[in-house]
């Protein structure tokens, strides 16, 4: 029990599998405890089922609910209580960040070492 | 002046007969008065009857009078006795006569001098008016030919007093040459009563100026009708014959390049709008020649032009720039649209401004036309083009995004799976095969998606080639199918091959591919235990490839964006590939010019199909 209440949540929203899987297994190697979902739709569901978790890294296109449409939500009923990593192709990922009042921004393609440094920062 | 008026009338000048009957008249009456009172003059015979002579003369105006005044009283003093001696009588006669001449001479130097001072003073006048207006005076006295010119003459023909002879053919000297003939014939007209003395001509000066003259005359004749003098006035008009001449040379200038202008100019008069000028070419843009157009055109009458504005709205009368300029001295440049009878429509560039006079009031108004209608439509062609172009951009842009995410989801997928391989072994664990495999997978989508970009690449740039090879289309969609059979072997998949081969020319390569397409697209969107139809149908012109799909088929709506990039008939489709698959099968097909489209209504599958026509125009650049 003690473990789970030590252990830092992640939630990470991610539809291509290959890559929630790559990027769960990594974090957790590192100690994280990891939510998932698939689209917005899901992670909405994860945070009404679990409690906040301490950080989301979220992909922007999505089937069903993408990026844009999960945060406007999540910022609505949540009010920024979680910092929000996006995990984004765009070239201009900075301004698009900006845009959805996301924490932070993560290009891809990205390694786990980018991973970990952004999460540093949340520390 | 009443004194003045006395004496002349004692001068006038009376009539021979009247003269008579005066000198007559007057003797009476003094024989009469001498008569009542004879008691009184009986001795004064001597005194009075000069005197009574003297006063019929003076009375009767002239020589006869006075003669007959003598005559008559000479005979009657006979009838004195103390005159009935010769030499008193003769005495008498003679005394009257020499009275009677003195006293004609008299009469005939005051009647001179009056003339003289009312000649005179006219003379004061006429030369006064002569010198405010500049003309010259002239008087010829035809019969001894003496000619008189005031200084003014002389100066109008550049001659001196000294040199000036005196005589017409001075003038005739000055004239100048080649209007002498002309001259010397209305003078012969003039003289001779057929016509007044009336003309224009040059003349020349030693020093070889030449001016222009106008002169004017009057003959006096006496009672024969003979001419017996000329009097008349010259003007110098060559300033004014230069400033016409120069009026006109503009005049001339100025239609010439009103006339021949190629933009249209119209001019109309305040107030009304009257058109006062319309050129060829004004008319040309409205392709008319009627004077309907322009004769008796005024504002109100502006709409016989047909004139809209840009948007194809007609505009009333006084709206129309020229009338706006008349009115309200309006300036404006604006493009308005000139109707043709035969429906035409000119689009034409005009600038109206309004003609001021010194005084600032507007005397007219005037509006230059353009014909612009074949710039007008190579703008509106170009606005098409560029938008069209923008169109274009935009769309390769949004290609591009897309592309550009879609090749980095399988990237980062493999990138992160072989990271998680590296850290595995560092950790000391075996590979997952799993991992490897699912590496492997994304790499494949991501060649593909590589592949399928180029073939769009070259599609864009037209630089996909064909290798046409003669094939058996038959066999072709035979090797496809049996390949798609052992990727699904539980999908049924027919193909009935024809009994005679179809052979023509394509590039099996790519036709295999469009093939593979279709079927991979049946297979996918269609239930597993639903069959797959394959066709090969033989034309005369054309060959015809279909296959048919249980699937639940598609909308029109989605059937609309089917072959373009990027779309997917279904939004979650997960599919791999960037949807470019169907775009790829166009290019295709088109390069071969043949047609691509599919049959489909929601709930009854799909029939995808194309046709390739069996004779195709080489192009030059084609393998």
């Amino acid at each position: 029990m003690t473990h789970l209440i030590n252990k830092k949540t992640i939630l990470v929203v991610e539809d291509e599998p290959d890559i929630l899987f790559s990027v769960k297994t990594f974090l957790e190697s590192e100690g994280y405890k990891v939510f998932t979902a698939t689209n917005g739709n899901e992670a909405l569901e994860v945070l009404n089922k679990f409690k906040l978790p301490h950080l989301i890294l979220l992909d922007m296109k999505m089937p069903v609910m993408n990026g844009w449409e999960f945060l406007r939500t999540f910022h609505n009923i949540y009010n920024h209580q979680a910092p929000v990593i996006i995990m984004t192709a765009a070239a201009d990922a900075e301004q698009r960040a900006k845009e959805v009042q996301a924490s932070s921004w993560i290009g891809k393609p990205f390694s786990f070492e980018d991973i970990s440094e952004k999460i540093r920062q949340f520390n | 002046m009443d004194n003045m008026n006395f004496i002349q009338s004692l001068a006038r000048s009376r009539t021979p007969v009247v003269q008579f009957f005066l000198g007559l008249g007057f003797s009476a009456l003094i024989m009469g008065i001498e008569l009542l009172l004879w008691h009184w003059l009986a001795s004064t015979p001597f005194v009075i009857l000069p005197m009574a002579i003297i006063f019929a003369t003076l009375m009767g105006g002239g020589l006869v009078a006075g003669f007959t005044a003598s005559l008559t009283l000479a005979l009657y003093s006979f009838s004195f006795p103390q005159l009935h001696k010769w030499i008193p009588q003769t005495l008498f006669l003679l005394t009257g006569v020499l009275a009677t001449v003195v006293i004609d001479q008299v009469q005939k130097r005051i009647r001179s001098l009056a003339g003289a001072e009312a000649r005179a003073s006219d003379a004061q006048r006429l030369t006064f008016a002569a010198a405010s207006a500049q003309l010259g005076i002239w008087e010829w006295d035809i019969q001894h030919d003496q000619l008189t010119w005031d200084d003014q003459m002389l100066r109008f023909y550049g001659i001196t007093r000294e040199s000036f002879s005196g005589r017409v053919e001075a003038w005739q000297k000055g004239i100048h040459p080649e209007d002498t003939e002309h001259a010397n014939h209305v003078l012969k007209e003039a003289l001779s009563g057929k016509g007044d003395f009336d003309l224009e001509f040059r003349v020349l000066h030693p020093t070889g100026e030449v001016r222009t003259i106008k002169a004017h005359g009057l003959v006096f004749r006496d009672e024969q009708g003979n001419p017996t003098k000329m009097f008349g006035l010259n003007r110098d008009i060559s300033e004014e014959r230069q400033t016409i001449k120069r009026l006109e040379e503009l005049k001339a200038y100025f239609e010439a390049a009103l006339i021949q202008s190629q933009a249209g100019i119209v001019i109309a008069d305040a107030p009304n709008g009257l058109l006062r000028f319309v050129n060829p070419a004004a008319l040309q843009i409205v392709n008319r020649t009627e004077s309907e157009l322009v004769k008796d055109v005024d504002i109100s009458r502006y709409a016989r032009w047909t004139i809209n504005d840009i948007d194809g709205r007609p505009i009333p009368n006084e709206d129309l720039p020229l009338a706006r300029a008349i009115k309200w001295g309006e300036t404006s440049s604006k493009r308005l649209i000139f109707v043709r009878p035969n429906g035409e429509k000119r689009v034409s560039y005009c600038q109206t401004a309004p003609i001021r006079r010194e005084d600032g009031s507007i005397m007219s108004g005037i509006t230059v036309i353009v014909d612009v209608t074949e710039q007008h439509k190579l703008m509106e062609e170009l606005d098409k083009a560029r938008e069209a172009a923008e169109v274009a951009m935009k769309a390769k842009a949004k290609f591009l995004d897309i592309a550009a995410h879609e090749l980095r989801t399988p990237v980062t997928a493999a990138s992160l799976l072989a990271q998680l391989t590296q850290r595995q072994l560092k950790a000391g664990q075996s590979i997952d095969i799993n991992t490897l495999n699912r590496m492997t997978v994304q790499l494949d989508r991501l060649s593909r998606l590589v592949v399928d970009l180029l073939e769009v690449s070259k599609l864009d740039r037209g630089v996909l080639a064909l290798r046409y090879e003669l094939t058996d289309l038959g066999e072709l969609i035979s090797e496809c199918g049996a390949t798609f059979r052992i990727q699904f072997p539980e999908r049924e998949i027919r193909f009935i091959p024809p009994k005679t081969p179809v052979k023509l020319f394509l590039d099996p390569t790519r036709i295999y591919e469009v093939i593979a397409n279709l079927i991979d697209n049946a297979v996918k969107y269609s239930p597993e235990y639903s069959p797959v139809e394959l066709r090969l149908e033989d034309e005369p012109d054309y060959v015809r490839f279909s296959i048919h799909d249980y699937g639940p088929g598609l909308s029109e709506e989605s059937q609309k964006k089917l072959f373009s990039a990027f779309e997917r008939a279904n939004a979650h489709d997960k599919s791999t590939g960037l949807g470019l698959g169907l775009f790829i099968c166009r290019g295709i097909v088109t390069l071969h010019q043949g047609i691509i489209g599919v049959k489909s209504s929601l709930g009854n599958g799909c029939t995808f199909y194309f046709e390739i026509p069996k004779k195709q125009v080489l192009k030059l650049t084609g393998t």
